[in-house]
């Protein structure tokens, strides 16, 4: 059960089990329990929130009791990191980057999506909108675009001195 | 030559600035001035710029005179940035990266200088119309409507300046209403004196690193089925963020919207196809080709990426 609860907390059930699996969460204090702590780690790894730092020794406990789940969970989040600081780092010199995460969010046709919530972490495309879009914006009239794509953020780029 | 070359000249700035005069302009009339006005008037100001739900203020100087034209833009939020836009280059400087980025200045430009001309580019893929007039910081301005003849551009609301024809309103519209991008002086004034001191920049850039524009090139790709009115502005190899090989970038525009198309040779197997996805007026859309990736991002419909993005094609060789 653990494992739809884990899968459920990122969005990966099928329609058709959801209400069930969400029924079974709420009927024991296990369940209601692993329900609290993968929203906890997920922040943690994610590093969303100040106080989570507190709740550390919970999270150890749940991580020994289970590690055969915790694993495979780290293993989708963690990728992330990278791309996640890239995208914030660019907004803090181009003032809007960081929206542009959110395009894999806002599709404008889904046909064949409605039965499955997208879930934008594991798919290849997102991190990668923000770099075109800022390349492409060099050109517009846009003044959030001053910061060209070719520069980079974490130095790289044609520079030279 | 010279004495020909004066008359036009005057004629120009006649026309320019004293056209308030003259008996009504029509909607083309008013193009072709704004145009005018934005390259050959001086003037000052602060300008909003709404994108989705951002919005940013900067302040513009623009001088133009008998060594030509330029201008000096300020960011007023976020990082600090300075441009200074001369007739041949664009030099952007970002002091906390000790960083300049130089570009040439005919592949950008800013506003008020969104309309070039000649005017009858446009009417291509616009129905161009005078509507009434308004106000915009404080000014008494004419609104021209550009409504899109078709499904592959946005809608685009203007006002100029009645008294000097400079643009003092540009709004991007999605359908009858929506606006989805939008630049606006929230104060100007036109026709003053700048001295050319003060389009100088405020940082001295000594140890600087210095960005040069991507190199021109011609890849030997091409867009089959370009939307009516769409031209190629430019075409580049230049590298990006996290990527190590270098992409190509073709960019098109029908005078108001722009396009950009990406070209990458693809490594390992190939990845879904991604849907369609939009930030504000942005549109995105990336495909797989045999060999390569394709991605194209402009600000216009969805529907307009994808029709450039799935006729991508190889002319020849290169």
């Amino acid at each position: 059960m653990t494992q739809e609860i884990s899968a459920l907390v990122d969005g990966e059930i099928d329609a058709a089990d959801l209400d069930g699996i969400i029924k079974t969460c709420h009927h024991s204090e296990q369940n209601k329990h692993a329900w609290r702590s993968y929203h906890l780690i997920g922040e943690a790894l994610r590093a969303e929130n100040g106080h989570v730092a507190g709740l550390e020794q919970r999270i150890l406990a749940q991580l020994q009791n289970e590690p055969t789940i915790l694993a495979p969970r780290r293993s989708t989040w963690v990728p992330a990191f990278p791309r996640i600081a890239l995208a914030v780092a660019a907004s803090l010199a181009t003032i809007s980057a960081v929206t542009w995460l959110a395009f894999q969010q806002t599709p404008v046709a889904q046909p064949q999506v409605a039965a499955i919530p997208p879930a934008p972490v594991s798919q290849p495309v997102t991190p990668r909108v923000d770099d075109f879009v800022l390349a492409h914006r060099e050109f517009t009239a846009a003044p959030d675009a001053l910061i060209p794509a070719s520069f980079g953020v974490n130095g790289n780029g044609d520079g030279s001195r | 030559m010279i004495h020909s070359r004066w008359v036009v000249c005057v004629t120009f700035c006649y026309s320019a600035i004293c056209s308030a005069a003259e008996p009504a302009l029509d909607a083309m009339g008013w193009l072709t001035r704004m145009a005018t006005a934005a390259r050959q008037l001086n003037y000052a100001g602060t300008f909003v710029y709404r994108h989705g739900d951002q919005s940013e203020t900067s302040r513009i100087r623009h001088l133009a005179d008998e060594m030509g034209e330029i201008e000096k833009i300020e960011s007023l939020e976020g990082p600090v940035r300075e441009i200074i836009r001369n007739k041949d280059e664009v030099w952007c400087y970002m002091p906390e990266l000790k960083a300049i980025k130089i570009d040439r200045a005919q592949a950008k430009r800013f506003f008020p200088a969104l309309i070039t001309n000649p005017a009858q580019q446009f009417t291509e893929g616009y129905v161009i119309q005078l509507r009434s007039k308004d106000r915009v910081a404080g000014r008494d301005c004419q609104q021209i409507h550009l409504e899109p003849k078709d499904q592959f551009r946005y809608g685009y609301r203007l006002c100029a300046d009645i008294e000097s024809g400079l643009l003092l309103r540009a709004n991007t519209v999605r359908g009858r209403e929506e606006v989805i991008e939008h630049f606006s002086f929230s104060d100007v004034q036109v026709g003053q004196l700048i001295g050319r001191e003060s389009l100088k920049s405020n940082f001295s850039n000594e140890n600087w690193v210095r960005h040069n524009p991507p190199v021109a090139d011609l890849s030997g790709w091409m867009v089959k089925n370009l939307p009516p009115g769409f031209k190629k502005q430019v075409e580049l190899r230049r590298t990006l963020v996290n990527r190590p090989d270098p992409v190509t970038q073709l960019l098109y525009s029908d005078g108001l919207a722009s396009v950009s198309v990406f070209i990458e040779p693809r490594k390992g197997e190939p990845k879904a196809t991604a849907r369609p996805s939009q930030q504000g007026a942005v549109s995105f859309y990336s495909r797989q080709m045999a060999e390569h990736n394709v991605v194209v991002v402009g600000e216009v419909p969805s529907i307009a990426v994808m029709e450039i993005a799935n006729s991508v094609m190889r002319e020849t060789k290169p």
